[in-house]
């Protein structure tokens, strides 16, 4: 039905009430889904359907690009990027299985593609010896919770200068609120290691700021 | 500003400039990789299975039970070139392995040892197949694998250091033994003397690790060869 209002006749003023008017009343309808489902109306041929995953994912997925990447131009890329890889490869998302670590896994190869474009000094190794060994992962205390946006303010003050390996599951877990199995999942790592990482990246903060307390 | 990315990326997709890869490729892909598991692990199994063969065919086997000379002996023999293929087949199935769920949300150490662990079972299992082959092949009846099992499948140790043949003569401390090629006096260690009654008879077929002057051998370990 709405396309047939022929958006692209459009100009100027009457084209951007009109999308308003399109992205309240269309997208309306995605309101109640969840991302999965959404995901399986895409892969059914929905396209406007991938509109209300972008809606959603965009602000949370620049974010995490911010983490890494202070250029905005940088960040956009990396997530104009992550949404093309996301649409071309939706058919090989398993509806089954959570939508949010699977366009996170994408964001984060985007992610070190252009870490690698860039030279930056920043890499993540193709190898790591923490991935080798099983480790003993510490749940979260409520003392722990209870300090969770203390981290977060700290971490927002002192990221850039904690190591990318200990950054990113900072960022995931702080920022984007992610449990240890998806962190796993986006960085295809194993659970206990991304246990050891946090815990690494929270000394590292700690030595940064000084202030055993915060851990 | 938000909505620039999303309506970029829609008039793209409905241009098509960006197109939306058809589930077959994803299909294909898994199944793909499914094979490629089946296939190097089979391979893996293969391998190991006829190192497992040719270990036990050519007596080398024994040596760790003789001590340190014996394994050295042991590791001097062993078919390294087969070897190095197996690892290298177990990194790739490692990395085949890891791109599952399953494989990458433990650590590297529990999937490698399950699959050294699923490895060296299957090798040993299913060593016993390759007597027929190899025997076909030393007939020059195995047409495809046939150079296969006779370029690696024998382990020719040195006469220097391993020597077989069957017992033809008790003595008081050795026995002589005779194989296709000659007849060789053995002399065995001390430790293993009062036993020799009991442990060795005439027509046992033994394998000798000693070193050997011309056709004498100072034994430190025998060992009577599995029929």
């Amino acid at each position: 039905m709405v396309k047939t209002f022929g958006l692209e006749a459009l100009n100027g003023q009457n084209f951007q009430s009109c999308l308003k008017w399109y992205n309240n009343v269309y997208m309306d309808q995605f309101v109640e889904k969840s991302d999965e489902q959404i995901a399986s109306l895409v892969q059914n041929g929905d396209i406007d359907a991938f509109g209300a995953l972008v809606e959603r994912y965009e602000e949370k997925l620049k974010r995490y690009a911010r983490k890494f990447f202070r250029d905005g131009d940088d960040a956009k890329d990396i997530i104009q990027e992550t949404f093309i890889k996301a649409y071309s490869n939706i058919q090989g998302f398993d509806a089954e299985r959570r939508f949010s670590p699977w366009i996170y896994r994408i964001a984060h190869n985007e992610l070190v593609n252009a870490l690698k474009k860039k030279k930056s000094k920043e890499t993540v190794s193709l190898f790591d010896f923490d991935v080798f060994f099983p480790h003993l992962v510490a749940k979260e205390t409520a003392e722990e919770r209870a300090k969770h946006n203390e981290m977060k303010a700290s971490l927002n003050q002192y990221l850039e200068k904690i190591n990318l390996k200990y950054r990113e599951p900072l960022v995931l877990y702080y920022f984007e609120d992610m449990d240890y199995k998806e962190i796993a999942d986006v960085l295809e790592i194993p659970v206990s290691t991304v246990g050891v990482r946090l815990r690494r990246g929270k000394e590292s903060l700690k030595k940064l700021i000084g202030s055993p307390e915060l851990i | 500003m938000e909505e620039q990315i999303k309506n970029k990326i829609l008039e793209a997709i409905k241009s098509g400039a960006i197109e939306m890869k058809p589930k077959w490729r994803f299909i294909l892909t898994g199944v793909l990789f499914v094979v490629g598991v089946i296939l190097i692990l089979s391979t893996l199994l293969l391998l190991t299975s006829f190192i497992f063969f040719s270990v036990n065919r050519s007596g080398i086997g024994f040596g760790p039970a003789f001590g340190p000379r014996g394994i050295m002996v042991f590791l001097k023999y062993l078919p390294w070139t087969l070897i190095g293929f197996s690892i290298i087949f177990v990194i790739i199935l490692e990395i085949l392995v890891r791109h599952y769920s399953f494989g990458y949300r433990k650590p590297l150490l529990f999937s490698l040892v399950a699959i050294i662990l699923v490895v060296i079972t299957g090798g040993i299992a299913a060593a016993p197949l390759h007597k027929e082959p190899f025997k076909r092949a030393n007939e020059n009846n195995l047409p495809f694998a046939g150079p296969i099992y006779r370029g690696f499948g024998p382990i020719k140790p040195d006469p220097d250091d391993i020597n077989k043949g069957e017992i033809i003569e008790m003595l008081e401390n050795g026995f002589r033994i005779k194989n296709a090629e000659e007849e060789l006096r053995v002399f065995l260690p001390e430790q293993i003397l009062p036993q020799l009654e009991n442990d060795f008879k005439l027509g046992d077929n033994v394998i000798i690790f000693g070193k050997r002057n011309f056709n004498e051998i100072q034994a430190f370990g025998v060992k009577k060869m599995p029929t």
